[in-house]
């Protein structure tokens, strides 16, 4: 392939567009069950229930400290398979690619795609490309479907929580949404904080171990505060967290008291919230913290049936009232 | 509308000779120590018969000469206690009967709806003065009151207001307490509330599994914990003693409706038929503990005055707490303009009905404007109902949004960047963050220009921020309004103003200018008294000057000042004295805070109106 940059040339299903797949594409994803010349792929799935997601990327900027856009493609939909209790296995893989992009990043990106999935053991078995006219993409979009199984007896979801149960964090929170932002607007701070994206898999599978744990749900967009919110608003019962005890990085609480922005409501790409009992509590916290990238995991809150509220208990003993994401926060107070 | 005040003998019976005559007195009667100066009165002018309540109302029946009946009416009015409200609402004369004495009597629970609770008194000077005394037996006793002051509104769980009434029925009186209620001669005779550390409640201090009992011990625990923390406990101690509530009779009609205020210093209003009820002081709402005082009140208001809200009226900003609240509730739900209701609110309390040409300066921290935009420093022509923004100061970039109001240096910093004053911007990064400035600072810088969570506001309170910051008065506040009450405090003798220039916007409204202002306050170097007289005298020509445009193309009955900025006496009093002497009459807060607090009202008078 001798272009530079991505052509129209290289969507019109020719020469350009198979050498492109095959160069690019196929080159790096390359597995027993990716066939370029099928239009469709029979799986053999093991035992239990299959679990289905699907999640689109358009990250800027395309590659940040910590991961890029094709890592995060491999994250994002396992890691929702994974909180959901189950293995992902198989991916399907969408690419809109904008004219002009260079093919050095495209290849970068779909290498570190790869190396994420090859790492977690899940194979791309579909894919298409589409090019986008300049000016119409953000450089490149992707699309991931996941494919995964979950043992049949193993139910999770709101249904389970009740008053008393314990809220878990795996690490600390806001790292990405910092990440990105200072990447995205070109700070000089860039590479002071580093975006989590990682599997949640070792976290997810530990939990799955204790018969108490009644939800999972990795903390990405609208952060800690909206998971809160959504656990809160189909249960019916309140959340009460301890301030102190909620992990943020030194440099994401700087940033964040700097520029005014609230930790807990930006995206994290790799923790994990779990709901479990009491009594398991705190075979699960020692658990996690034994894990890699676990050793900041804590016990943030408790289920509160007193209330229907999300409250945040501050350090002095005041409680503040986490309000639900607004589009774009507007000053109250000044 | 009229805020009711003392009103003279509303009807007058003809009497000659000895005969019994019997008076209905309305408005706020009770709980403000009436039934005891009545029967005093009754005393002194040798009249026999009896007073009571009922329901909202005091009922008197006295027997005695013609001219004792009606020197003893006259003084009803005349030398009623100073927090009583009282309007005679009928008096007629009666076959004539013998009483042995003049006696206060049980009270009726049966009667109509029509009732003033009485508000909260702050203590007054005599309470003070033992509370003060060591050899006082209520020494330091957080709970003194009588007759004159002390809780009313907060304790009464239903009318007729009797101690049994109120959250005091479970403190038995102990004998000194209960001499002083039965002696006619007291302060505290028949004060519903009276308390002792013997008898009454007491302060307990808790944190953690500390508790302090001890009325003294508490209170040093409450202030050593909250030393470094001057606010909480400043702002609790004014919950507690200075929540007014105001009671007004106001033209208003049609269906009940609840106002729920606006997000900081809070409070609601209830009104139906020609009443509007504004609620106690809640606070910032947003502490669950807020959220709940907010809806007792809003119950109770209804429930103690017998009147169901069938509509609610909310600020515009949908972050409100109280907005999302009212949006919760299932009734018809009307937004006001947070600007719109301060200038009612004010026009209304004025009882300035008359005109149709206010031009009221909504000067405060920040509201939610029309378009989206975050206003406060907004000049409004109009009247109730119909207001158009005519004036505004040029806005300013607010650099991490919310945080601003409790760190100033952010309104300085701003201030500084808009002029291009990169160096004095640095200088504040420097002074109020500290170590990290040298990171942080230009971070901030890039965030600011890239309009990252950094609104635009006209907010008048941002340039006292501003001010207070670049003279170095105050960069980080640890109390909301700190910086603008350090500014007023330091500021020196009058001095001549900076001009600053007005421009009128492609949309007609006219446009202040503060650049030359601020600039001043950045580049001479002038002793901070001086700067601070300055930069009041400055706010207050500006206001002046617009005032002076905007009367050359419209005409202008009246100039309101409302909103907190207000609340500044140096700068209200600065415009005031401007305007005065141009011949212009000037509308102030009377009763209602200028404030946020005097919002509810204000949503009350647009709802009705529009």
């Amino acid at each position: 392939m001798q272009d530079k940059h991505i052509s129209l040339a290289h969507g019109n299903g020719g020469r350009y567009m198979r050498e492109l797949i095959e160069e690019v594409f196929a080159r790096h994803l390359a597995n027993p069950d990716l066939d370029i010349g099928l239009d469709a792929v029979p799986l053999s799935l093991a035992e239990g229930e299959v679990m289905f997601t699907t999640d689109g990327f358009t990250v800027q900027p395309l590659e940040f400290p910590g991961g890029n856009i094709g890592s995060l493609a491999v994250h994002g939909t396992t890691n929702d398979l994974a909180v959901a209790g189950a293995e992902p296995l198989y991916l399907s893989l969408n690419a809109f690619i904008e004219e002009g992009m260079e093919i050095e990043t495209l290849d970068r990106i779909i290498a570190t795609l790869a190396a994420t999935a090859n790492e977690i053991g899940v194979r791309v078995v579909a894919g298409d490309t589409k090019v986008l006219r300049r000016g119409e993409g953000g450089g490149l979009y992707l699309a991931t479907t996941g494919v995964g199984v979950r043992q049949s007896d193993r139910q999770l979801g709101f249904d389970g929580i009740t008053d008393g149960d314990r809220i878990l964090v795996s690490g600390p929170v806001g790292d990405h949404g910092i990440a990105v932002l200072l990447a995205r607007e070109q700070f000089g701070l860039r590479g002071d904080v580093v975006s989590d994206a990682a599997s949640v898999l070792p976290f997810t599978r530990a939990a799955l171990a204790y018969d108490g744990l009644r939800f999972m749900r990795d903390p990405t967009r609208g952060g800690l505060a909206t998971v809160c919110h959504e656990i809160s608003q189909q249960t019916g019962l309140g959340i009460r967290m301890q301030q102190p005890d909620i992990p943020v990085h030194d440099a994401v609480q700087s940033v964040c008291e700097m520029l005014g922005y609230d930790p807990f409501y930006l995206a994290c790409e790799g923790r994990v919230v779990a709901v479990i009992s009491e009594a398991q509590t705190d075979a699960l916290l020692s658990d996690w913290r034994r894990l890699p990238q676990g050793d900041q995991a804590a016990v943030i809150g408790t289920v509160n049936g007193l209330s229907d509220r999300v409250l945040l208990v501050t350090e002095l003993g005041g409680e503040r009232m986490l309000d639900e994401l607004e589009d774009d926060p507007l000053p109250r107070i000044c | 509308m009229k805020v009711s005040t003392l009103s003279a003998a509303s009807t007058h019976a003809q009497r000659s000779g000895s005969g019994t005559a019997h008076w209905r007195l309305s408005g706020v009667v009770q709980g403000v120590g009436f039934r005891p100066f009545v029967y005093r009165l009754a005393r002194v002018h040798g009249l026999t018969g009896w007073v009571r309540n009922c329901t909202g109302q005091v009922e008197i029946i006295a027997t005695g000469d013609a001219a004792q009946l009606d020197a003893f009416e006259n003084d009803l009015i005349k030398q009623a206690p100073p927090i009583a409200r009282s309007r005679i609402e009928s008096c007629e004369n009666l076959p004539f009967e013998v009483f042995e004495a003049f006696q206060i009597r049980d009270s009726e629970a049966s009667g109509s709806a029509d009732i003033h609770v009485p508000p909260d008194y702050f203590v007054c000077d005599q309470c003070r003065a033992e509370m003060n005394d060591p050899n006082d037996r209520r020494f330091q006793y957080p709970f003194i009151n009588c007759t004159q002051c002390g809780p009313r509104y907060t304790l009464i769980e239903a009318l007729p207001y009797d101690r049994a009434n109120t959250s005091m029925a479970g403190f038995k009186l102990c004998a000194a307490c209960q001499a002083e209620y039965d002696d006619i001669g007291s302060r505290r005779f028949h004060a519903e509330p009276v308390a002792c550390p013997d008898c009454g409640p007491g302060p307990v201090f808790h944190q953690g599994d500390r508790l302090v009992d001890n009325t003294r011990a508490a209170l040093s625990a409450c202030v050593s914990v909250n030393r470094d923390h001057y606010s909480p406990l400043h702002h609790l101690l004014l919950a507690a003693f200075g929540s007014p509530l105001v009671a007004t009779s106001a033209n208003i009609s049609g269906q009940p409706v609840l106002a729920v205020g606006g997000h900081m210093k809070n409070t609601v209003c209830l009104a139906w038929d020609d009443r509007a009820v504004v609620s106690p002081h809640i606070g910032d709402m947003g502490t669950t503990r807020s959220l709940e005082v907010f809806e007792q009140l809003c119950g109770d208001l209804q429930r103690l005055y017998k009147v169901r809200a069938e509509a609610l009226t909310c600020d515009m900003h949908p972050g409100y707490v109280t907005s999302r609240w009212a949006q919760r509730q299932g009734l018809p739900v009307t937004e006001v303009q947070h600007h719109a209701a301060h200038a009612s609110a004010l026009v209304a309390e004025a009882g300035d009905w008359s005109a149709d040409h206010h031009l009221v300066f909504t000067w405060d921290g920040v509201g939610y404007g029309d378009n989206g935009m975050l206003w406060g420093g907004e000049a409004l022509y109009g009247r109730p109902g119909d207001w158009q923004r005519v004036a505004t100061l040029r806005p300013l970039r607010l650099p991490g949004g919310d945080k601003a109001s409790r760190e100033p240096w952010r309104s300085a910093v701003a201030a500084a960047w808009d002029a291009g004053e990169e160096q004095v911007a640095d200088r504040i990064i420097m002074a109020a963050v500290g170590a990290n400035a040298s990171k942080l600072g230009p971070l901030l810088y890039q965030a600011w220009q890239k309009q990252l969570n950094a609104p635009l506001t006209s907010a008048a309170g941002r340039l006292f921020d501003a001010a207070a910051g670049l003279t170095g008065v105050c960069l980080n506040a640890s109390y909301e309004g700190q910086a603008p009450m350090q500014l007023e405090s330091v500021a020196g003798k009058s001095i001549d103003p900076v001009a600053m220039p007005l421009r009128a916007r492609q949309d007609g409204v006219l446009e202040a200018d503060w650049r030359p202002l601020i600039s001043h306050l950045m580049k001479v170097n002038e002793p901070v008294d001086e700067s601070a007289a300055r930069f009041h005298e400055s706010l207050a020509e500006c206001l002046y000057q617009q005032v002076l445009e905007i009367t050359r193309q419209r005409p202008v009955d009246a100039v309101g000042l409302c909103g907190g900025v207000f609340q500044n006496r140096r700068l209200t009093e600065a415009c005031v004295r401007r305007l005065e002497s141009h011949g212009i009459r000037v509308v102030l807060g009377g009763q209602l805070p200028v404030n946020d607090a005097g919002l509810s009202f204000g949503q009350v008078v647009e709802f009705t109106v529009s």
